[in-house]
């Protein structure tokens, strides 16, 4: 029994590190920009399906075809950014949601078209035999999954508390004006987080494929569930992101081993709605923190 | 509401009873159906999006609720479809004020995604409550309407015609609510509220229940177009709650113009024809939706009608044209 | 240095100044005095680029800055210590200063600069760890003036440096632009305090509803109270 459950919290980490990541994605673009980005799960799917077509269709090692697509979606970021964003800074918040949302439907019925609806298989390169820890059992592709994202979460931590552009990044957040005054190019901060969060969806996705699938299907789920973590954890709060995506993901994993798979994408919507009508700021409530 | 948009809007009722009898041709019978299906559909989601000014994703809820509410109650209760129309409507509405008690406190983007779950709850349960639902299978062979007065039948819905009319009935009727509502004290209120909540709370408009408000009679609307739509394609399924009847209205109620009443109908004509014309390029339709949406939000943010008007009033001298600003 | 000539800006729609022309010389204090909404606040604005002009052109040293960026704008020797401070309170007292040199590449001369400046504050040295949003309202003021005067500027843009400190306070400021000024950097005071900025500056221009209304030495408009008045309203 005990084991049992400890086997579905070690799953629901893994689950987990998927939604962390993503969601760190979409709160640093909401936080930074005031943008809720619809199109955060097709950047998800969009960087499986390109690890696909790098690891199965041209036969690139897997280690090779990380920083590829990564390399690929980053720049993905920064043209949806200049071309789609950057003309709307100042437009109303729904105009910005409509131009995400369209966005969204463009890239999803394209990968469609272009990759078929059924899934995608990525060759990782990892042995499907299971390490058993203790009692406890973990696929390779799922303990490479943990370690890439816990040094993913540090690497944009240390990038945001550390670097030139970081603390740009987080002047801009707190005090727009200021951060213009001294010189901060606002444009190009923003680029550069929209780039930042393309590119950690994209990891999520290319890991996620790596340990199931990558499927087209997911897309939509997955932008819903990224913005529950945003709100569980409050938003734009980078460690409420990494906190709610790993709460969702043991809660999910826990009710999906207990109580009933089939319901299982509904506990996280319970969870939002509930918190929202108790805590509307999230469990951080780092809305506050930014000032106008 | 102005002159231009009232005689839009009889033009299109007075131009829509007549067609059937000029024109017999039975796809674009189906094509003017579906356009009016659309066109309740856009105009109740327009009340939140263009007249409160939150952007709702869970409308689709509504439509699901009234469809689902319709197939139960006709297929497994024997109620009478002409009488599922309505109660499905009260019945998204009763949906419409729960839900929109809970997510209308939020503002801006939480209502956005509050109310994308909840579409997404409600079609999770849809696909997983078996017993009531039928799963992923749905219902099928939903009756059509029957008309009758005293064991004699006037309509028994064997044609097309006669569901073109029963769409059109509801559409006026959806007409008729949505200019009650845009002309009533309330528009005032609606109006405050999307301009500015604290505005509207000075001058002594509760925003909340002028939102609720909008909201309860979307939704209500939304529910008889989904009856109405269970009747009229006879099978219902979970993707009734799904994001592409979304983004169907939405995309219809930004092309034709948010916050008038004109400007939906135009949408839904535009859009509802398009969609039904192209099947051929079924695949590409909807990144081509895609894209519209984009460059219309961009570019067109008054919508078709706000082109119209903008030309009237340039002719006029009244809109210099302005630079876009940054 | 600066010269602003027929220049119009406002937000969106809304014109707010309408044909100003000013100059600002070498080393010089100009004081910018006039009515709340005469367009004080938005004639800074346009100069660090916050805000662009729909017409007119800003000159500063011959270089045409009008449609510049507010980084171009800083990097040509312009800083803009804007109203209500505006310091990143989640930071440090040292980062906001840091932040304040963004634009100067080498590291040694911002050293320098941080040691100037703790030498003319001393407690924002004392408080250097601590998070900026936890310093006094004046202490902040003096942050947002060290910030400006981080990037190496050659005129510094102030508004409303006094605004809601004690006179205490407000004497320090006064003495902090005086010693701006004799290190040879030009300023544009923008201030409610008339008297004060008359106090500091050689030349004046008075702003009234967009426009620029007078324009004299600061000791005549200090000599003649009842036009200044009348101006004033």
């Amino acid at each position: 029994m005990l084991e049992t459950a400890l086997q579905f919290i070690l799953n629901g980490i893994v689950t987990g590190c998927f939604y962390a990541l993503v969601a760190v994605g979409l709160t640093l673009v909401f936080g930074m920009m005031g943008v809720v980005n619809f199109a955060q799960g097709e950047f998800f799917v969009l960087g499986g399906m390109l690890a696909y077509v790098a690891t199965v269709q041209l036969g690139l090692p897997f280690y090779a075809a990380i920083p590829a697509v990564l390399a690929i979606m980053w720049v993905v970021g920064m043209v949806v950014d200049y071309v789609l964003l950057r003309p709307m800074r100042d437009a109303h918040m729904l105009s910005t949601a409509m131009v995400t949302i369209g966005l969204s439907i463009f890239l999803l019925n394209t990968m469609l078209l272009v990759f078929g609806a059924e899934p995608k298989n990525i060759l990782s390169g990892f042995s499907s035999k299971p390490i058993f820890m203790g009692g406890l059992l973990i696929t390779q592709s799922r303990l490479f999954t943990i370690v890439i994202s816990v040094v993913a979460i540090i690497a944009v931590h240390l990038l945001i508390a550390k670097t030139r552009v970081g603390r740009a990044m987080r002047a801009v957040f707190q005090q727009k004006e200021a951060a213009a005054l001294v010189g901060i190019p606002i444009d190009r901060i923003y680029r550069f987080t929209f780039a930042l969060g393309t590119t950690l969806a994209a990891l999520s996705g290319i890991l996620l494929g790596s340990v199931f699938v990558a499927s087209l299907s997911t897309a939509e789920l997955t932008t819903v569930k990224a913005f529950v973590v945003v709100i569980l954890g409050g938003m734009g709060s980078f460690a409420g992101a990494i906190v709610g995506g790993l709460l969702l993901g043991l809660v999910e994993s826990l009710w999906g081993g207990f109580v009933s798979t089939g319901y299982m994408d509904v506990i996280g919507f319970a969870l939002v709605i509930v918190l929202l009508l108790f805590r509307p700021r999230g469990l951080f409530g780092m809305a506050e923190a930014r000032e106008r | 509401m102005n002159r231009l948009e009232t005689r839009g809007v009889l033009l299109f009722l007075a131009l829509a009873a007549l067609a059937p009898l000029v024109i017999t041709d039975q796809f674009f019978i189906h094509v003017m159906v579906m356009v009016f299906f659309y066109a309740i559909l856009a105009s109740s989601l327009n009340l939140t999006v263009g007249f409160v000014g939150e952007l709702s994703l869970g409308h689709a809820a509504f439509l699901g609720i009234g469809a689902y509410a319709s197939a139960i109650l006709s297929t497994e209760y024997g109620l009478p479809a002409l009488a599922c129309i309505p109660v499905a409507g009260l019945l998204a509405a009763l949906a419409g004020l729960v839900i929109g008690l809970i997510t209308l406190h939020l503002e801006g983007h939480f209502f956005v995604l509050i109310t994308l779950a909840f579409a997404e709850v409600l079609r999770l349960i849809v696909n997983n409550w078996i017993e009531v639902t039928r799963g992923p299978l749905g219902f099928s062979s939903i009756p059509p309407p029957r008309l009758s007065i005293g064991g004699h039948v006037l309509m028994d819905f064997s044609s097309r015609v006669q569901f073109y009319y029963l769409a059109l009935a509801v559409l006026a009727v959806t007409i008729g609510v949505v200019l009650l509502y845009a002309q009533s004290a309330f528009r005032v209120g609606a109006v405050a509220v999307r301009e500015n909540r604290r505005l509207a709370k000075a001058v002594g408009i509760d925003p909340f229940r002028q939102a609720l408000l909008t909201f309860v009679i979307g939704a209500f609307l939304a529910g008889m177009a989904g009856s109405f739509y269970a009747h009229y394609i006879t099978f219902v399924g979970p993707e009734v709650f799904g994001f592409s009847f979304m983004v169907t209205m939405l995309m219809m109620v930004a092309l034709g113009g948010k916050g008038t009443v004109l400007g939906p109908l135009l949408g839904a004509l535009l859009i509802g024809v398009a969609l039904e014309y192209l099947r051929f390029i079924n695949e590409i339709r909807l990144s081509v939706f895609g894209i519209l949406l984009i460059l219309v939000t961009m570019y067109l943010p008054q919508g078709a009608i706000g082109l119209l008007a903008w030309r009237r009033m340039r002719k006029a001298g009244i809109v210099k044209v302005s630079a876009v600003t940054r | 240095m600066l010269e602003l000539k027929g220049v119009s800006a406002g937000y969106g729609p809304v014109e707010i100044l309408r044909d100003v022309s000013l100059q600002v010389g070498e080393a010089e204090v100009v004081a910018l005095v006039g009515p709340n909404g005469a367009g004080k606040t938005t004639l800074l604005k346009t100069i660090s680029g916050l805000i662009r002009a729909t017409a007119g052109n800003v000159v500063y040293d011959g270089q045409d800055l009008t449609r510049a960026s507010a980084a171009v704008i800083v990097g040509a020797g312009i800083a803009h210590c804007p109203e209500e401070r505006k310091v990143w309170s989640h930071m440090s007292v040292e980062e906001n200063l840091e932040l304040g040199a963004y634009l100067v590449r080498d590291r040694g001369a911002v050293r320098r600069s941080l040691q100037d400046i703790y030498g003319e504050f001393p407690v924002l040295e004392e408080r250097r760890t601590e998070l900026a949003g936890r310093l006094s309202g004046g202490q902040q003021q003096m942050l947002a003036v060290g910030r400006a005067l981080m990037s190496q500027p050659k005129l510094v843009l102030f508004d409303e440096p006094s605004l809601g400190l004690s006179p205490i306070l407000i004497r320090q400021i006064a003495t902090i632009v005086e010693r701006i000024h004799q290190r040879g950097i030009a300023v544009l005071l923008v201030e409610q305090n008339v008297d004060l900025a008359l106090r500091l500056a050689n030349r004046a221009y008075v702003l009234g509803s967009g426009k620029v209304v007078a324009e004299d030495k600061a000791s005549s408009l200090r000599a003649n109270p009842s036009l200044l008045k009348a101006y004033l309203g």
